[in-house]
Parts: C-alpha cells; structure tokens; sequence
C-alpha cells in the first residue's frame, strides 16, 4: 500500500525555485533515501512531509488522507500526520533528562502513568539506552545523544519515521555502528523511513530504495543495485560509486542489428535490442561510456584493447588504484590484493562489454544498461 | 459544472487560508503585537505631529479661528520668526556641539581604557573593570548635582561649592554651562563606549593579530591596520549612540545649564511644555526625533546593519597576548587610578559628605550630622521637614517606585521575549522586519519627547460618538500608575525586545518543531520548552530593564503627580526645592538598591548584564 504520495509539489523561498515538481511515491514499510548534494532539496522535501514546510504547489497524500494541497491551501497540522522526525541537530531539549525527553510527547497527550513509563523504558531499551535515562544531553556523547533522538521519535509509535541526515555529526566508527543499528530498527519496527544523506554509502546500504536529488528535483528513484549499476544519467553516475566511475568519450555508429562503439577501449559491437528506444535518430553519434573501475583489470597479456600506460598505482589495503592513461583519457582500475607496477608500465585492460553503460553525450541519459549477472 | 468547481476551489481557498492563518500562533500573535505596538508607538508619534499642527486654544482664539485648526504657525514660530534664534537655533547649536564633544571625549576615554583593559598587561585589572562601569549606575543628574557641589561659585548665590569653601575662585566657565555639561556627560556615558568597545576587543580573534605579526608588521601597524578596522563598527555605533543620547539628554543641561541662561534643545522643550506652549514643544520634539532619526540612518550607511548597535554577541576565539606596557606601566596605572577617583569615587563621596552636612558649604567637621538621614522633624530646618528615612512621603514613594520598577521590569521582559520570539521566527518573513523596526522607534524619541506625548496622548479618555452616546474605549491614565508603566515599558522596548530577540535566537527552531511534529500545541510547546530555556535571558532582560527604569528621570518628570511620584523624581523636587542634603540622601540610596541589584545580577546570572545596560 502507498504510505505517502507527493504530486507536482513546487516549493520557493522567495525567488529561489527550491522544489521543481516532485513526484514520488513510497510503499508501506519501505526504507526511502533521499540522496543527493547539499542544497538539492533533500530536507526541504522531509520537511513538507512533515509538514514543518508548506508547499506552494502540488499534494501531499498520506495514508490515503490528503496532508496537504497548496491549491485549496489545505495544509495539516504536523502532529496529526502520524509521523516522526529526527532532526540532524537532534534538537533535544537540554532541559530535560533522558527519560522527561522521551516521555514528554506521551505526557502531554496524557497518557497513564504505568504505561507512560513501560512505552519509555522500551523505546529505551530498543536504543540500548536505558542506564542513561537520568542524565541530561549534556552529560551524553553524540552517539548517545543521537539514540535519545531516536528514542523520542519512535516513543509514539508513528507510522512514518523522518531521518534528517542522523548520522552526520558522528565520526567514522559510530557512523558505522548507528548504520547497522537503523537497519536493526527498520527490521524490527517495521515503519516506512524517510532517510536523508548526502552520503553514498550510507544511501546504498541502509535503504530499500533511493531516490536521487539533483536542483530541485528527483532524477531516479531505484534500488540501490539497480542505482549503481545503471545510473539513469551522467551526473548520477558521477554522483555515485567511490572511486568515481570512469567516463570515456566514444562514438557510435548505427548498422541494422549492431551498434559499433569505438573509444579507446577499443571497438565493440554489441547487439542493438541491449539498447533502450531513445536512441539518436541519426545513424552516427557521439556517446559516453561508463565503466566502474572494479569492473576492468589490467593484464600485461595482450588483449583486444590498445595498449595503455601506468600513470599512478596506489595500494589502498585491501585493493590497488591503479590509474591508466591513452591519449590524454584516464581510467582508473581498482583490483583487489596488492599489485605492482611502476608509472610507465605498458599494459592492456580486460573488462565485459556487457558490464558497461553507454550514455548519450547530448542529454546524458542512460541508453544501455549493465547486465546484472550476480545472484539478487 | 467546471464554472462552479472553480467558485467551489476558491471558496476552500478562503476558508482554508483565514482557517490556516487563526490556526497559526506566529500569524495571531503578530497581529495582536502589531495593533498593540501601533497604538502605542505609531499613534503617539502622530499624535505628535497632529499637535504640531493644531492651534492651542489660546492661540486660535487670538487668531480668530476655531480651537483645533490647522496651521503652520507653531513650525513658522520655530523657524522663521523673531523667536527662531533664542528658541531654536541657538540650543541646537548648543546640543550639537556639546553632543558632539561628548561623543569624542567618550569614544577616546573608553575605547583607550577598553583596549588597556583587554589587550595590555595593566595590573589590577579585576579592580578596574568592576570600577570602571560604576558611573553607568549613578543618574547623570547626580553627577550634576555633584559638580554643582563641588565647583559653585558665589556668583551665582546661595551656599559655596567646594572649591570655593576652600578659597580657590572657580570661573562660570567651570561651573555652569557647556564645559560642566560635557565633562558631566563624558563622565556618565564612557562607560558605555567602553564596554562596546572592549566586547569587540574581546571578539577579535587572535589569530588574526598573530597573522600580520608573522607577515612582519609592527605593533603600531597591527593596531592601526587590524584591530582598529575590526573594531571600528563598534566605535562607530558607540559614537552614533552617545550623540544621540547627549542630544537628547535633559536632566544635566537642566542642572548646569539653566541657571546662567544656557539652553539645549531638551531644556527649551521642557521650558516650552511648562510653559503650555504645547504646539511649540511638539514642534521641537520633532525636531529632537529627526535628528535621531538621522543618526540612526547614517549609522546604517557606515556600518550597514543596526544589529551592532546595542549589543555585540559571541566571543571570537582566543584573545591575543597582552601587549607590556614597560616603563608606561606606572604611569598609566596612576593615571587610571585618578580617572576612577574624579569619575567614581569623587561624585560619590560628595554625596555622602553633603548628605551629612547641617549647613550646605560648609565643609567643617562639626557641621556633620545625621539629620537629614534621620532626624525627627526640626522647625528652623528645612521648616520641619524630617530624615529622609522618618519620613513617611519617602517610604510611601520608595513603594512606589519599587512597585514601579518591578512591574516595568517584569512586564518589559515578558514583551522582550515576546517580540524576540516573533523576530527570531520571523526573521525571513516582512511581519518579523516590521515589528523589528516598530519596537526600534521609541530609541529614536528623547525620553522627555517622549513623556510629552504620553503625557497629551493619555491625558484624556479616548471615546468615539454613535449617535446619542459617547463610547469610552480607553480611559484617562494621567496620574496612574498604569502610565507610568506604559510610558516605561514602552520606551524600554527596544532594550528589551533586543535582549528577547538575542535570547530567542539561541533557542534553536528544531526545538520547538521537535515538539510540534508530535503534535503538541502551541500553549504546550511555550510552557514547557520555550519558557524553561529563556529563563536566564528573561532575567537578564529583567535586571537591564530594573536598572534603567530605577534611575529615570527625563522620561517620567512631566507624568509625575505628587501622589504618584518616584525617587529621582523626589530627588530631583528636592535639589529644586534647595534642600540638597535630602535630595543627596535619596540618591544614595536609590543608588544601593542599583548597585545591589547589579550585584546579585552578576550572582544569579553568569551572563554580565553590564553589557546590555543602555
């Protein structure tokens, strides 16, 4: 079932066009990423779900009911939205302890004593909190801190849980422990989450699906596989993958059931049904091919390709960078275990033509998509 | 069909939108502060304007037209007529040139004892910074009456100063008119430059200084290239302040002016209102407020914003070493210790020899008694008038100015916190920006400008015919204590609101939406969230309003009745009178509760009120 539909929803600051027409949809008990850079409209999306902005244009369902609508100026109150929100601040009241933080929503709403405390003591619990319960927020760490907020939002039961980009002020290592500790609860709370991040990684592991912000507006909304095996565009392709992926000028031309791509790579032919229908009308074009670097290795024994040249090799533990160079392109390569080889080392890359994306250098959209081999 | 789903569209629209609008507290909160602030600031000044602009009676009957027409006359009267000069031109001049004096002297004062006290290694450094600000406490008319003690000459009549006493001849130059009002005035105000001054020191960060000093530059040059420049909004914003406070000053031109002829604007507007030439008096206030207005304008050009004006927040990083002072170090020591004598310690000590004093000039050690502090009631001095503390009129006004004080206080901060929220909330939006510069307006008005138009906006019921009947919607406040309050609080908000918008600023909005995306209400969220973080800026809103209002003079002296008066009033009614040992008493110790208050501010909050004292 759809849990929260957005419709055309337009959204300015002033002159400033924050929101272009955003169209989403985000099934119940799904775990939803906005990813993109800052200032794309990431929050600025959350905070109209939650209904802390209103949109100037468009609807907001959710839950089936109508949250807001710019165009009767029907807007809902963000407390009855049935929904929570955890702020990148975490925005803890400092003058509260642990426990008068959690339980502050349910006292208001005058909930019973007994059960006041039973809904605080596991929403604690489930955060792993509970011998903090005393302290106040000054007297925790930013990842304790970032467990009460979560513990607060989820206190009351809300159907829809907003992240605001949660993981954002922790270093490397708690990141990583708070990552695994979300998807914890996303298994075992079972609510729809709103996710916010202008990290990656986080965005691939963490989310069911991904929607991509760019300017304003969404350019793909996929799953994390399908994301970075086949960003729709170029700029969603450089956005994601670290390192980036690599980007090679080719140019294509047209026969009856082949397409010919000559680029440094090389020249190959590959079947015209691989392609997706928006191709060029014409019979020759120029296009972009992207290949992520774990997707080539480079072999001194002599392949198809031309011959390349070392640039720079670097050991980076548990994999080797190695960059590549023909006729002032780069590519990097990344394979694992340690290699060896010296700037100026001639050597010949191996990849499957199968595992490239081709892009058209005029709009940069996706025209032929990698074939997922591995086990989903 | 399509025809009426759109009527059907545009009906929900309006419904929704007046709906969604009473549903929010910004929008009604706004609306009720903007009618308030409109019918207590805006009105007023039109009111103003109107008098201006209106024949008094007396005037139109002369003139052969009905009380209350319009007429340029009052305006004509002020400029060009044969009065222009003595009434205008001259004490303009004179407010102009002593404004302007005060300005550099106290500038120069402070910013040199600012950048000694934060940036050299000056010893007793503790001493000093708490002795330096001690003046801002003390009325300036005390310091007036102070001078007067100290530099009165026979000339003029009545007892001897006390110079005089000791046979040394004081010039009239000395002892009345601009050189005494200036000195007075520096006196009082470079304690406020110094403490905008030093906090801007204080925010420079060291680095910066580290910087030019690695790139090779010398002392002199750092200071002159870096540290001046980034101070310079402050001292700007301290010199447009303190000129507009000078030029509107009346209590001390009052004091060391009027006695030998020599008129400010402020005193000619006084003169003009006692003397019920009303239309005249509004005239000149307009004048007063045009020429603050001005100042605040060209403020804006040099330093581009207001927000510098009252306060600076936020200490930069660390602040550089102090500078060494080497063989100066003795020097300047001595000489800040005998600045703090002759502005601190000085007037201080006046007051509480002449409050001892049987017989005024004379400064033997048998004339000394306790009399006037509490003594029972004694014919052949002062005809009968007891101490100041056996006196029932005194306890009755010490009531009432506490009562006063703390109401003004409570309810100024209350409003502060009040237009702090709706500016920090609403700092995006055009309602946030105009109560932003509604609440400023009272600043550009000269507490006796100001006084004055209380005094004619309120002194009569405000009503309206229907018909036969006459509807009353606001009732007379002259003589309550209702106006005293207003007035107060009113001329206090910009102080106020400024210490609210600080406060709510460092209430960050997620707080509250942490709070609201749980559906708690408005009421819930202000009770329990907003409230309990600004409690300590309440306070300090609180104490900065306490303190000012306590030693108010221009503002209340032409609201006062006898049955509704204050200590600086009573004060002020006693030096008038010529009993100056009662009218020292009561200054005395208007001045402890002060300081005391002061002090247990410094206790209570750990933020230092002393940089938010206006």
């Amino acid at each position: 079932m759809k849990q929260i539909e957005l419709q055309k929803v337009d959204k300015y600051y002033g002159d400033n066009h924050v929101l272009k027409g955003i169209d989403l949809s985000i099934e119940e008990g799904e775990f939803m990423t906005f990813l993109g850079p800052s200032g794309c409209g990431k929050t600025t999306t959350l905070r109209v779900i939650a209904g802390l902005e209103k949109p100037d244009g468009g609807v907001v369902v959710i839950s089936g009911k109508e949250a807001a609508n710019a165009k009767t100026l029907h807007f809902m109150a963000p407390g009855k939205r049935g929904l929570n929100l955890v702020f990148q601040s975490y925005a803890l009241w400092p003058h509260m302890t642990v426990y008068d933080n959690v339980a502050f929503v349910l006292k208001v709403k005058k909930m019973p004593k007994g059960s006041i405390y039973e809904n605080v003591m596991q929403a604690l619990s489930m955060m792993q909190i509970e011998e903090y319960k005393d302290r106040y927020p000054s007297e925790l760490s930013g990842g304790q801190q970032q467990r009460v907020a979560i513990a607060r939002a989820i206190v009351s039961k809300p159907k829809v849980l907003l992240l605001d980009e949660p993981l954002s002020n922790l270093d490397a290592k708690l990141r990583l422990e708070m990552r695994s500790e979300l998807k914890r609860l996303h298994r075992e709370l079972k609510t729809t989450m709103i996710y916010v991040t202008h990290d990656q990684v986080e965005a691939l592991t963490l989310s069911t699906r991904i929607s991509v912000f760019f300017e304003g507006k969404i350019v793909q909304v996929d799953t994390p596989m399908e994301l970075y095996m086949n960003p729709a565009t170029l700029q969603v392709a450089k956005f994601i993958g670290n390192p980036k992926i690599n980007l090679i000028d080719a140019h294509a031309v047209v026969s009856e059931e082949k397409v010919v791509i000559k680029s440094m790579l090389g020249e190959m032919s590959i079947s015209k049904e691989a392609f997706e229908k928006d191709l060029p009308k014409t019979e020759e074009w120029d296009c972009v091919i992207g290949l992520r670097p774990e997707h080539i290795s480079v072999t001194e024994e002599r392949e198809k390709s031309n011959p390349v040249s070392v640039a720079t090799s670097m050991l980076a533990g548990s994999e080797t960078l190695i960059e590549v160079e023909e006729g002032g392109q780069r590519i990097m390569v990344k394979q694992l275990g340690i290699q060896k080889y010296q700037a100026g080392d001639k050597v010949y890359l191996k990849f499957l033509p199968d595992q490239i994306n081709i892009f058209r250098k005029d709009n940069g959209k996706l025209i032929k998509k990698t074939q997922i081999t591995c086990p989903q | 069909m399509k025809e009426k789903r759109k009527i059907g569209v545009r009906l929900l629209r309006i419904k929704n939108r007046i709906g969604g609008w009473c549903k929010e507290p910004y929008s009604v909160m706004f609306a009720v502060l903007f009618c308030v602030l409109l019918f207590l600031i805006v009105v007023p000044l039109w009111e103003i304007i109107k008098e201006s602009l209106q024949l008094s009676a007396s005037d139109a009957k002369r003139a052969g037209v009905e009380t209350g027409s319009f007429s340029l006359y009052y305006w004509k009267q002020l400029f060009a007529s044969k009065i222009s000069f003595k009434m205008l031109y001259e004490p303009l001049m004179h407010s102009l040139v002593i404004a302007l004096c005060v300005s550099v002297l106290s500038i120069t004062i402070g910013g040199v004892a600012a950048w000694l006290m934060v940036r050299s290694d000056l010893p007793f450094k503790k001493f000093f910074s708490k002795a330096i600000i001690v003046p801002y406490m003390l009325p300036a008319w005390c310091k007036a009456m102070a001078w007067i003690a100290v530099f009165k000459n026979p000339r003029i009549g009545g007892s001897s100063g006390f110079l005089s006493y000791l046979g040394i001849q004081v010039p009239d130059w000395l002892a009345y008119g601009p050189v005494a009002i200036i000195l007075v005035l520096t006196i009082h105000n470079y304690a406020y430059t110094y403490l905008l001054v030093s906090s801007a020191l204080q925010s420079v960060n060291a680095e910066l200084e580290e910087m030019g000093e690695i790139a090779g530059a010398g002392r002199w040059y750092i200071l002159m290239k870096i540290t001046f420049p980034l101070v310079l909004p402050s001292i700007l914003g301290a010199f447009i302040l303190t000129f507009s406070q000078a030029m509107g000053t009346f209590s001390v031109p009052a004091f060391l002016g009027l006695k030998t002829g020599y008129y400010t604007i402020s005193t000619m507007l006084q003169s003009a209102l006692m003397q019920g030439n009303n239309g005249m008096a509004m005239a000149i206030s307009i004048v007063l407020i045009i020429i603050a207005a001005f100042n605040i304008l060209l403020n804006q050009k040099l330093i581009g914003t207001r927000k510098s004006f009252v306060t600076i927040n936020g200490k930069g990083g660390r602040v550089g070493a102090s500078v060494q002072l080497g063989k100066w170090k003795k020097l300047i020591t001595v000489i800040m210790f005998l600045f703090i004598c002759a502005a601190v310690l000085l007037p201080l000590g006046i007051l509480v020899l002449q409050s001892f004093m049987l017989k005024l000039g004379d400064f033997g050690l048998d004339n000394l008694t306790l009399h006037y502090w509490i003594g029972e009631g004694e014919k052949y001095i002062a005809n009968g008038l007891p101490g100041v503390l056996k006196n029932p009129d005194f306890i009755h006004t010490l009531g009432n100015t506490l009562k006063l004080v703390f109401t003004t206080s409570i309810v100024a901060a209350l409003c502060g916190q009040l237009v702090g929220y709706i500016n920090s909330r609403g700092k995006a939006k055009w309602s946030g920006r105009i109560i932003d510069q509604l609440v400023f307006i009272p600043y550009l008005i000269p507490s006796i400008a100001f006084g004055a138009m209380y005094l004619s906006m309120f002194s009569a019921p405000k009503s309206f015919d229907i018909g036969r009947w006459t509807v009353e919607w606001f009732p007379s406040l002259y003589g309550t204590f209702a106006l005293l309050v207003l007035v107060s609080v009113v001329k206090n908000l910009p102080f106020s609101s400024r210490s609210g918008t600080a406060n709510m600023m460092q209430i960050g909005t997620e707080l509250e939406e942490a709070a609201q995306v749980s559906g708690i209400g408005f009421f819930q969220r202000m009770a329990k969230i907003i409230f309990p973080l600004s409690k300590s800026g309440f306070l300090s809103g609180f104490l900065l309003i306490f303190i000012n209002v306590m030693k108010e003079l221009d503002l209340i002296i032409i609201l006062v009745t006898p049955q509704m008066k204050t200590l600086p009033y009573m004060a002020y009614s006693y030096l008038t009178g010529g009993t100056e040992q009662y009218s020292n008493v009561v200054a005395l110790i208007m001045f402890m509760i002060v300081f005391l208050v002061y002090f247990l501010a410094g206790k209570v909050s750990k933020e230092d009120v002393s940089l938010n004292i206006g």
